[in-house]
């Protein structure tokens, strides 16, 4: 293995290029890391960051089999924590001194993932964004054919640089046979 | 925050470069620490020997000679690009079979922390949607990868 000692300048590559970056939540704590990694290593004062939320409509199972929520009741609780989720990042971005761009809601009419993917690269495109920050939930290639995966269809669709990071527990998966808060 | 540790692979091509200048403008901060990452593959005589023609020593040496011109040429293309970077090196991995696995166990072996490649590189199969080395990259290393489209 070949290499050479670095080199050092006196001049800074960093010109602040002004940057448009969208970083795509779904309200679970690994998504949520997307977020708190932009703002330790990426981080410019210069940035505009949208926050971006996609709600997916409330489902109700066709069969009725124990006593439980109403779509009323169901559809409050999600508006209840979008509505929360939207303080949190709205204050987060001001704290950090980031005061263009912010967070942005979108309700889809789908739960398609092909469906949630398409409108994060629409709103992405909107905004002229330079980068698109998403966490993956670590699925193997045939979990992620058979349940879908929202970061692998942004990777191949968007025009634009899409950063992934790995998925920083496994608590989020509601997949059977995976590590799971609720089945270990 | 202490520096952030940096791979960008590059292969040659012109997404690979692509990808290091999208780095530099877009994502570098000053404390971060890059290093250009270069593999090759082994050059094994028995593997290209046919019954019409047979891989003899002077054929191995002008491989190797051919190596030696393309890293060379992306070193000086890459330190080019990277000129204006304070803890910038380019490295040259030699003898690797696989580009994928090359890259990962270096990240691995090196503590990387963040990884930028592009979609494609030198075989341009333009049907397909992320190409094999980045695809093998994004789901082998277990940290933030960055792919740059065209």
């Amino acid at each position: 293995m070949e290499s050479d000692k670095p080199r050092s300048t006196s001049i800074s590559a960093n010109i602040d290029v002004p940057r448009t970056i969208v970083i795509p939540i779904d309200g679970t704590e690994n998504s949520d890391l997307s977020f708190k990694w932009y703002v330790d290593n990426l981080l410019r004062s210069t940035d505009t960051v949208y926050v971006l939320h996609v709600s997916e409509p409330v489902s109700m199972p066709l069969i009725k089999i124990s006593e439980g929520k109403s779509w009323e009741e169901k559809l409050q609780d999600k508006l209840n924590k979008v509505q929360e989720m939207e303080k949190f990042f709205n204050y987060e971005l001001e704290s950090l001194k980031i005061f263009k761009g912010g967070m942005l809601v979108v309700y889809s009419d789908t739960a398609n993932k092909e469906s949630l993917g398409y409108t994060i690269i629409t709103e992405a495109e909107k905004r002229q964004a330079n980068l698109i920050i998403m966490t993956s939930r670590g699925l193997s290639r045939m979990r992620r054919r058979i349940f879908g995966s929202v970061s692998d269809y942004v990777i191949n669709n968007a025009n634009v640089p899409v950063l992934i990071l790995p998925p920083g527990s496994r608590e989020d998966d509601i997949i059977p046979g995976r590590k799971s808060s609720y089945l270990s | 925050m202490p520096g952030l540790n940096v791979v960008i692979a590059v292969d040659g091509s012109k997404h690979a470069e692509h990808a290091l200048q999208y780095y530099i403008d877009q994502l570098h901060r000053p404390d971060h620490i890059v290093t250009a990452l270069y593999t090759t593959p082994p050059i094994i005589p028995a593997f290209y020997s046919t019954p019409y023609a047979v891989m003899t020593t002077d054929i191995v040496a002008a491989c190797h000679r051919d190596q030696e011109t393309h890293a060379v040429k992306l070193k000086v293309s890459c330190d080019e690009i990277a000129k204006n970077l304070q803890n910038y090196k380019f490295v040259h991995l030699k003898d690797i079979e696989s580009p994928g696995h090359g890259i990962v166990n270096y990240v691995k072996e090196n503590n990387v922390q963040y990884v930028v490649i592009g979609t494609r590189g030198l075989g341009t199969v333009k049907r397909t949607i992320l190409g094999s080395v980045s695809d093998h990259v994004l789901h082998h290393v277990h940290v933030p990868v960055t792919i740059v489209s065209n």
